[in-house]
């Protein structure tokens, strides 16, 4: 260490140590490290009482700060945030893993005493909510008694019914203190490559429950003085594979907190402590005002309805490690979004099916934090984002659903595959929302479902243990916007600064050597505006052994349904290769596979010999992979917006040139007919050839399509009427669809009632279900709640059964309606926007 | 109007409820004062939450390990509070309030005085005036 970084650790050490003592001798006085002596405890309660009677933050009436200078207030805020951006960029490149140096799988926030977050940093900022919710829990059970949080204290946590998406995001949360106060927290996440799951890899996929997922860090302190204990340096590098990538991981998170303990230091000897808190209270304050202003100004008020689903099929799977999870699953979130006339927003999942023996299980920090990260980018296009947003929503979790299990036996490791799909419908609602009101540039068909996920691991090419997680699922089409096609292989909606990483970084660390990497072509839904196409790379395998890979994404279904009668982007398949001829074929210089771009055109199998499979689904358990066999990693297209048919004709022949439409995928999707007439030009690795457009036969095979649409046609009526049949009969429906409906009416009684008279059903009407699917439909029933908060937060009162009445009303009943004055009802301040906050 | 609250246990939600729903009004400012009985109010916020149920506005303050009646008597000079009132936590064979030797300090300090008002779960201190220190 040079002089200047001794002398700057050395100050840290002397003002942690002044500080705590200055905690130490008021806790001796009976003061807590809240404000003016108030234990945390108590400072968050009156926090969340003020704001609830309210409605304002805090209790706030009065923007003063930035009232009185409204110049110096953006400047001081802008300084926060610039720190959280500058502490990110600085502090991933000390990680070693290029899910965090390429990828960006790294963000920082810091937040209030009481947990909530003032500012952000980019990256996967999801976690600005769930890092609040894991500060939060560590208030209301506790902590500043038992284990005590000081002055230079290190905590992590990676439990999703704390405060996380799924455990192989590691947190670490530093307080920060002033004079014996603790005025913020910084707080910072990752995403870690392996988390000791029952699978190598960070998001396992063949455990039934918690017990698999890998190892949990409930809201632990793990260091004090900015020195991490023995005792944690020493446990948890054993319970992962890749123990060297998590240190370095850690060492990236404390680096990057330290950066911002040092910024809110500094300002702090700025501007003085009280500006200081006054800031941190005025810019949520804000947030949440601007979130509801937006929401006025862009929205009518009213009910927003949908559906979504998602598949996550067991059935037959190898390595599910308990046979009870020997099951398919199908994802149900009926989505409801209410917007009130004033501006309040409220989500809700009432009729969710119940659990699963699968990691795709959400908690609410997760749900709420995927929720506001989509949030942020929909309705907050400015960088005040923090947990203001958070204050202006409610959400409505049930109990017991897939989306707040309330029960730490369940499964979390990939609480996206669930979650990512069941928002879908939110997008809608809000491109509905904003197309009523003429602002058409905001609109978005929807994000991609955001997999492939290769993952595994085993003996790699430094014959070390190790394992692999693919992050190049951070780079999926976009949806189409209603002024625009979707961006191609762009981003994910969880990380909207996500990139594919280069591939010598990937190749780096995983002994899974590049074939070939490609524009995906027919991935992108087709509409007048196109979704996002996907890619894919072709990978094999090298000098490994005893080697494991499997892969993670909806299979049949599509989670994203396009909009404005745009299609959905592609679903998803497993393309793997074994036992292949691949060396010889390199020995000897002949062609093999680089790609698989139509997968129905047999070029894949034409190059390689081997054991191919090929299947429509989305996950599989782990399977052993030896040298020279093949992994296809295809990362998913965002969803349509608008008729196909409506679609300029050469922008589907640019389109073939650009690799994203096949030519024959031109005339099945957009009935558009072109025609080859050169063989040398190649515009990308798609498509080889020049083609041209057939506007005669375009025209004429539009009208006839439209002639075929209008013949097929029936009237609404007619199809309510046989799809009611089958409901009844129970035929033509999978016994995996019986059980999804089952679960939700079991769960939901509005959602039951709904759904009976929906389809104009009896009162006792309910699925006959095989004995397996009733059996495990009724196991998971009654294996009841085991929830992990003793104390919970005002707020989780929006997804508690308050009195067997949830909180928030849902409407599948008429209720939504009739909850607005009346049925002219608008915003108060009319289209000006917010006018009172 | 100004009132303190005095919190001698985590347990006294029955006292603050009758204080807020019947001796005070809507907007008047509360001051939970914790004894070094109590380390942390926030269950008991939790459980009232005062300005959502009762409107008021508040603050929590607390007293020091080994505090002197003194000591209380001058925060409710500095605070101008017109009421203190004090959890019942005893009550004799025939039910009447215990008056345990905090209270009985309270009344008979030689600087305070005012109304004493006995309900089902506080006793209040009302009407109080201050004599200048000696």
């Amino acid at each position: 260490m040079n002089q200047t970084d001794q002398n700057e650790a050395d100050g840290r050490r002397r003002d942690i140590a002044y500080e705590k003592d200055v905690v130490r001798k008021n806790r001796r006085q009976n003061r807590g490290i809240g404000w003016n002596g108030k234990t945390l405890r108590e400072q968050l309660a009156e926090l969340e009482d003020k704001t609830e009677a309210t409605d304002r933050y805090a209790g706030i009436s009065e923007l003063s700060l930035k009232a009185e200078d409204p110049i110096r207030y953006e400047q001081l805020y802008s300084r926060l945030r610039a720190d959280l951006v500058s502490a990110r960029e600085t502090s991933k490149e000390v990680s070693a893993t290029p899910i965090v140096e390429q990828e960006g799988e790294l963000c920082y926030g810091l937040f209030t005493p009481e947990g909530d977050s003032i500012a952000v940093s980019t990256g996967i900022i999801v976690h600005i909510h769930t890092m609040s919710e894991a500060i939060k829990f560590m208030i209301n059970h506790d902590y500043e008694e038992s284990p005590k949080i000081e002055p230079g204290d290190i905590f992590v946590n990676n439990d999703p019914h704390v405060g996380d998406v799924h455990p192989c995001d590691l947190m670490t949360l530093i307080p920060i203190f002033h004079e014996g106060e603790l005025v913020a927290w910084a707080g910072g996440v990752n995403h870690v490559i392996d988390t000791g799951a029952v699978a190598p890899g960070s998001m396992s996929v063949s455990q039934a429950s918690r017990f698999g997922d890998g190892a949990y860090y409930t809201a632990r302190k793990i260091g004090e003085d900015l020195e991490l204990y023995n005792s944690w340096k020493k446990e948890y590098p054993a319970k992962t594979r890749t123990p060297s990538f998590l240190k370095l991981d850690e060492r990236t998170r404390i680096t990057g907190c330290l950066m911002i303990r040092n910024s809110v230091k500094g300002m702090i000897s700025r501007i003085g402590v009280e500006t200081f808190k006054q800031l941190s209270r005025e810019a949520i304050e804000d947030s949440r005002r601007g979130f509801r202003s937006r929401i006025q100004k862009t929205m009518l008020p009213g009910t927003y309805r949908g559906a979504s689903f998602v598949d996550a099929l067991y059935e037959g799977q190898g390595n599910v490690t308990r046979d009870y999870a020997d099951e398919n699953h199908i994802m149900h979130a009926p989505s409801e979004l209410h917007i009130r006339s004033d501006g309040s927003f409220q989500v809700s999942f009432e009729g969710a099916n119940k659990w699963g023996w699968h990691p795709y299980n959400c908690t609410p920090a997760a749900i709420q934090g995927g929720i506001w990260v989509m949030l942020t980018q929909t309705v907050l296009p400015n960088e005040l984002v923090n947990d203001g947003a958070y204050y202006a929503c409610d959400f409505h979790l049930p109990v017991g659903s897939w989306a707040n299990t309330q029960n730490t036996e369940t499964a979390h490791a990939y609480a996206w595959h669930f979650l990512v799909s069941a928002w879908a419908p939110l997008w809608q609602h809000l491109s509905r929302g904003y197309y009523a009101r003429g602002f058409w540039e905001e609109i978005n068909a929807g994000n991609a479902n955001t997999s492939n996920w290769l993952q595994g691991g085993g003996i790699d090419q430094f014959d070390k243990l190790h394992a692999v997680n693919s992050f190049e699922a951070a780079c999926e089409g976009v949806g189409a916007r209603y002024v625009e096609d979707g961006e191609p292989h762009a981003a994910a909606i969880w990380n909207p600064e996500g990139d594919m990483g280069d591939i010598e970084a990937w190749e780096r660390v995983e002994p899974l050597p590049f074939l070939g990497r490609t524009v995906k072509p027919n991935t992108g839904g087709a509409g007048r505006r196109a979704g996002g196409a996907g890619f894919e790379s072709m990978r094999t395998v090298k000098d490994v052994s005893r080697w494991l890979l499997y892969e993670m994404g909806n299979g049949y279904m599509s989670s994203d349904g396009g909009l404005f009668g745009g299609y959905p982007a592609a679903s998803g398949y497993i393309l793997n290769a074994q036992d292949t001829d691949l060396e010889e074929r390199f020995e000897n210089g002949e062609d093999y596979p680089q790609s698989d771009l139509d997968p129905e055109s047999g070029d894949f199998e034409s190059k390689i010999d081997g054991e191919v499979t090929r299947r429509p689904e989305g996950i599989s358990t782990p399977k052993e992979f030896d040298d020279y066999d093949m992994y296809l990693n295809y990362l998913r297209g965002g969803s349509g917006l608008g008729d196909p048919m409506e679609r300029e004709p050469e922008k589907v022949v640019e389109d073939i040139h650009d690799g994203y439409v096949l030519p024959r995928h031109a005339k099945d999707a957009y009935a558009v007919v072109v025609e080859k007439v050169d063989d040398e030009a190649k515009h990308n690795s798609a498509v080889q050839g020049e083609w041209e457009l057939d506007e005669a036969a375009t025209e004429r095979l539009r009208q006839e399509r439209m002639r075929e649409r209008a013949e097929n046609a029936q009237p609404v009526s007619e199809w309510c009427e046989e799809q009611r049949d089958r409901i009844r009969s129970g035929k033509d429906l999978i016994d995996d669809v019986k059980k999804t409906y089952e679960s939700s009416m079991r769960m939901s009684e509005p959602f039951s009632e709904f759904f009976r008279d929906f389809w104009d059903l009896s009162e006792d009407f309910s699925f006959e279900l095989s004995e397996q699917a009733q059996r495990s439909l009724n196991n998971r029933f009654d294996t009841g709640c085991r929830p992990m908060w003793d104390n919970h937060t005002r707020r989780h009162k929006t997804w508690l059964d308050v009195e067997d009445e949830p909180y928030v009303p849902y409407t599948w009943t008429s209720r939504s309606i009739q909850d607005l004055p009346d049925p002219a009802s608008t915003f108060a301040g009319g289209r000006s926007g917010y006018s009172d906050p | 109007m100004t009132t303190i609250i005095l919190i001698k246990s985590v347990d006294q939600a029955p006292t603050v409820r009758e204080v807020l729903g019947s001796v005070v009004d809507p907007d008047e400012m509360i001051y939970f004062l914790r004894l070094p009985t109590v380390r942390c109010l926030g269950p008991l916020i939790q459980e009232t939450n005062p300005m959502i149920e009762y409107g008021v506005e508040y603050r929590i303050d607390c007293l020091p390990d080994g505090y002197d009646v003194s000591e209380l008597v001058e925060f409710a000079v500095e605070v101008g509070a017109d009421r203190i009132c004090i959890g019942i936590s005893d009550r004799t064979m025939s039910g009447k309030a215990r008056i345990d030797d905090l209270t009985e300090s309270i009344l008979l300090h030689d600087r305070i005085s005012g109304d004493f008002v006995v309900g089902d779960h506080a006793i209040v201190l009302e009407e109080l005036e201050y004599a200048s220190e000696c």
